[in-house]
């Protein structure tokens, strides 16, 4: 055990302890170390084929434009281009507008200077506008390796491609290049002259080759020049070190010989003096070893208690040095564990505040919201309330209005009553026994609808009015009664026979309030001539659903085919509505479902006197619509 | 005294709209303050006319503060007649290089623009230049005094609109996914570095067999075809296009949902005047890898992790940050600091205050 270790752990362990405070946390790790690990990692890493070097030196040659002139002249090349016979004339005027306005122009010197892939990269930067891919890159390199194209070829196959074309950049000197190429290559291939010719060109070309070369052997004595010189610094270098290295050695030589000669007369004195010692001393050195062992054995007992002493302390230290490394291992993970554990808490509450203000956001967008909706809603409830207002004062308007109506009608009825009962009196004026005489004739039809039934019959006169028809019927022996909405002719007829029953109500309401299938007989007397065709329909429908089947309706009103009748006896009574013809009236009870047994034409008028006689008179039928019956009824049974 | 704040366009969005709009509102406390601009789409100021802004600028007691982003030819013109004190903001001028040979128009526009600060610079004696960084000031050094230079960085509104609600469905999204979250926010520009974004990208997928995937939060500009092009080429090349998104120009709730929800912010800018984008990142306590260009490393400050060119260190302090719970824990913790204690509105607005009474004894 290393007792320095073992404190200096302790040591540390102290620190450590004193470091647990989490907001020096970041003090474990530095700026250093940090640049450490990455220069670590740099070194480990794979070289990657980075392009930026590159990138930078293949920049495209810039090119010069006229974008004003150009998109005048496309515009007018693209007009024009819909004329049939421009499109003919079109490779001549591109020509020709290319030479007054260029295109984009590079300069074909400038790219044509680089060589290899340099080349390449700049002319598909300058002319394609983009990096060359590498099928392309490796297809080119090969191509201008093997001469299979020249530069300029390639350059003009860039330049006539549909890609090039697109871009429409001109590379200036390039069509006088690749044609001179295409000479002088055609010039090669002409089998007698090529041979002179090249042999002609050589001999031209004899002393720039020449020069060319004896300029090239300069530079290659130059170079040899100056690669003895080199050459010769690096030995005149290496025999300075081998001189230094050689005194070196001799100086070290020198050194080594000094040294052994003083060893040699140490040695001597050494000897000197141990003779000297074993003559004079070995006495004392006898006495004294008896001294020395004794001592010997003390010490020897003193450190044996020590070690003793010391194992004890070591171990005690060891003991206590894992206690406190198991201390320091728990104190560490504890630390770890607080510090991730803060981390943690520190990421919760990062998403919890992110959490809190989305929420507060989306608080704020529902509060605003329903604020919104509240104002919405409590205008909503105020114009409810204002239309409530409006409707319930409308309402009692209405109401007020309705009443008023009805007071009015009431009053107005009460008026027509009082007044009906003056007409009645004035000019209606038959007796009843004339109107009960009148409708004798009924009896028969009655008898007929009714045959021996006389208990419990119901038999109804609608618009009974005094009532005459009633007293023949109970008179007969039938329990019939009668119902009308007149008050006051029903007061009169009380106080004529108070035995006679009449309901007061209006027709068809009364009807109404009967069950189906529970009236044997129904007569209306002159009374639907006062309702209208509507009501008159529903007067008939209801006498329809209340009558039993087998049951009678007698219908009776004026007859509008007498002309005195239609224009002028009509409107003597004013609550007349309607005249109804004998054929119109056949065709509504027939469509209530009645079976009409019979219509009658009743009391002929005969207000001209005239005798019939002759039928060739021209006023015959004209006298006859005068004189003939004043009124009809019709006599129908419920199938 | 009267202030005015001249710019050539003044927006709602962008990092000199926030600092023009958070100045004017700490100036008009005190002071009369407007605002000139030739296009003035940030309604949270009041413009003046060029009959006013002539009036102003021909009292001496009256401060103008010119935001230098954009070669102004008008702005200069004002300025050479003015009588008022002048105050440089200078935010820097991407170097026209990065344009040559993309696009003809911005690289007269930088080059011009870069010409036109040495101008003002040279040509202004007494005028004041607050830089947004001393790598800013670099530029105007040679002609401009020390003292009459001072750093302040740009004003933010990131904890303004960062204390809004993200888009849910974006972050659940995120946080969800089985995939490494790389985010990188700026506009698509050569000096943006996104062709070294792709490299690093594929340097990772040809390393680990992990799931990744890079989004790119900027608008694409049309007048960078070739540009454009070349980044496209370039993800067909290297297999990456499911593992790039780009996502365009987004609201706040969104940008705030990719912050939140991605795992390293990977910035390989080769020209950054400040880099809102990284304190962005410091303030939504995500890790940052970046490269060692321009103001970058002075805007992350202390305990960042800025690497040099080599791609595959990039990729490797991914993984490195992804699989060490330690490390990522110390960078966003420097992250968050480097934020807390230098870019704050409060902080900022102190550095501001602090110079404009130090050279004005404004009071503010």
């Amino acid at each position: 055990m290393d007792l320095d270790k073992v404190i200096k752990e302790t040591r540390n362990c102290a620190w450590q302890l004193q470091k647990l405070d989490i907001e020096n946390k970041y003090e474990l790790y530095s700026m250093d170390r940090l640049m450490a690990e990455i220069a670590v990692e740099t070194k480990q890493m794979k070289d990657s084929r980075l392009i930026s070097a590159q990138i930078e030196k293949t920049e495209p040659v810039q090119y010069q434009e006229n974008i004003t002139q150009n998109k005048t002249i496309r515009g007018l090349d693209e007009k024009l281009s819909r004329l049939g016979i421009y499109r003919v004339i079109r490779a001549c005027t591109k020509k020709v507008y290319r030479f007054f306005a260029p295109y984009r122009t590079v300069d074909g010197k400038e790219i044509l200077k680089n060589d290899g892939e340099l080349f390449a990269r700049i002319a598909y930067k300058s002319i394609l506008l983009r990096e060359i891919d590498k099928d392309a890159l490796e297809n080119v390199l090969v191509n201008l390796e093997n001469r299979k194209i020249t530069k300029a070829d390639f350059l003009y196959s860039l330049c006539i491609s549909e890609e090039g074309k697109k871009y429409g950049i001109t590379v200036k000197g390039l069509r006088k290049i690749v044609w001179k190429e295409k000479l002088v290559r055609g010039i090669k291939r002409i089998p007698v002259l090529g041979y002179a010719l090249r042999w002609i060109k050589c001999i031209i070309f004899l002393p720039r080759m020449l020069a060319n070369t004896q300029s090239s052997i300069n530079d290659l004595v130059l170079y040899d020049r100056r690669k003895n010189k080199l050459l010769m610094e690096q030995q005149n270098k290496l025999d300075m070190l081998r001189r230094d290295l050689e005194f070196a050695v001799l100086d070290h030589d020198e050194k080594t010989n000094e040294r052994e000669q003083n060893l040699w007369d140490s040695m001597e004195n050494l000897e000197d003096m141990v003779s000297q010692l074993s003559e004079k001393t070995i006495d004392e050195i006898t006495r004294l070893r008896g001294d020395i062992e004794q001592e010997i054995a003390s010490v020897v007992s003193e450190v044996e208690l020590g070690t003793r002493q010391f194992i004890e302390v070591k171990e005690n230290l060891q003991q206590i040095s894992e206690e406190e490394k198991r201390e320091r291992q728990n104190l560490i993970s504890e630390q770890r564990r607080l510090a991730e554990q803060l981390a943690q808490s520190e990421l919760w509450k990062k998403e919890e505040i992110q959490e809190i203000v989305r929420l507060k956001d989306a608080l704020d967008i529902l509060q605003k919201s329903c604020d919104e909706k509240i104002t919405v809603l409590l205008k909503a409830i105020i114009r409810n309330e204002m239309d409530i207002k409006e409707v319930s004062l409308w309402r009692e308007e209405q109401v007020k209005r309705e009443l008023d109506e009805k007071d009015n009608m009431l009053q107005v009825k009460k008026i027509l009553n009082a007044f009906y009962m003056d007409y009645n009196e004035k000019i209606m004026c038959d007796s009843r026994e004339e109107v009960a005489e009148r409708q004798k004739q009924y009896l028969p039809f009655v008898e007929q609808c009714l045959g021996d039934k006389t208990d419990d019959l119901v038999m109804i006169d609608l618009g009974c009015g005094e009532g005459e028809f009633v007293e023949l019927l109970n008179q007969n022996g039938y329990p019939a009664y009668g119902v009308d909405s007149n008050p006051m002719v029903i007061d009169k007829v009380k106080g004529i026979n108070s035995d006679i029953r009449i309901e007061e109500s209006e027709a068809t309401a009364y009807l109404a309030t009967l069950e189906d299938n529970s009236v044997d007989f129904i007569s209306c007397f002159h009374m639907v001539e006062h309702l209208e065709t509507g009501e008159l329909l529903e007067l008939l429908k209801e006498s329809h659903r209340v009558l039993k089947v087998g049951g009678g309706l007698i219908l009776e009103t004026p007859n509008p085919l007498n002309i005195l009748i239609s224009t002028y006896y009509f409107y003597m009574d004013p609550t007349h509505k309607k005249q109804i013809p004998p054929e119109l009236l056949n065709l509504m009870v027939s469509s209530s479902g009645f079976k009409v047994e019979e219509c009658r034409m009743l009391r002929p008028l005969n207000f001209v006197p005239y005798s019939y006689d002759d039928p060739n008179d021209k006023i015959r039928d004209i006298v006859f619509r005068f004189n003939m019956e004043q009124a009809y009824s019709l006599m129908a049974v419920k199938e | 005294m009267k202030i005015v704040l001249m710019h050539q366009t003044v927006t709602n969005h962008d990092a000199i709209g926030n600092d023009i709009e958070i100045m004017y509102g700490i100036l008009k406390e005190r002071y009369e303050c407007f605002v000139y601009a030739q296009n003035c789409f940030n309604s949270h100021v009041e413009y003046i006319a060029d009959e006013k802004l002539e009036e102003i600028l021909q009292d001496e007691n009256n401060i103008v503060l010119y935001h230098h982003s954009v070669f102004w030819e008008m702005g200069e013109t004002f300025l050479r007649a003015a009588q008022a004190k002048i105050v440089f903001r200078y935010h820097n001028i991407t170097p026209e290089g990065f344009f040559e040979g993309y696009n003809e128009h911005h690289y007269s526009q930088c080059k011009l623009g870069r010409l036109q600060t040495v101008r003002l610079a040279k040509d202004f004696k007494k005028a004041l230049w607050l830089c947004d960084s001393w790598y800013n000031a670099e530029d105007v050094e040679e002609y401009v005094e020390k003292e009459r230079i001072a750093i302040c960085p740009p004003f933010n509104k990131i904890e303004e609109w960062g204390s809004k609600v993200p888009d849910e469905q974006i972050l659940r999204e995120l946080l969800h996914s089985q995939t490494i979250n790389l985010l990188f926010v700026g506009r698509v520009a050569p000096n943006k570095g996104h062709l070294q974004l792709l490299d690093v990208l594929y340097s990772f997928c040809r390393n680990y067999e992990e799931r990744i995937k890079l989004r790119i939060v900027g608008k694409f500009d049309e007048g960078l075809p070739l540009y454009n092009d070349l980044i496209k080429n370039r993800m067909i090349e290297y297999g990456l296009e499911e593992c790039v998104e780009f996502i365009g120009e987004i609201n706040d709730a969104t940008l705030m949902s990719y912050y939140l929800g991605s795992d390293v912010f990977l910035c390989l800018s080769e020209h950054e005047g400040f880099c809102v984008p990284l304190i962005e990142a410091n303030y939504f306590e995500i890790p940052v890898i970046a490269k060692d260009t321009s103001a970058i490393c002075e805007t992350l400050g202390k305990k960042q992790l800025i690497l040099a060119d080599d791609m595959k260190a990039y990729a490797a302090g991914i993984h490195v940050i992804m699989n060490q719970k330690a490390a990522r824990d110390m960078l966003i913790e420097a992250g968050r600091n480097n934020y807390a204690s230098r870019f704050t509105c409060t902080e900022i607005k102190k550095i501001f205050c602090g110079i404009l009474n130090e050279k004005y004894n404004m009071g503010l």
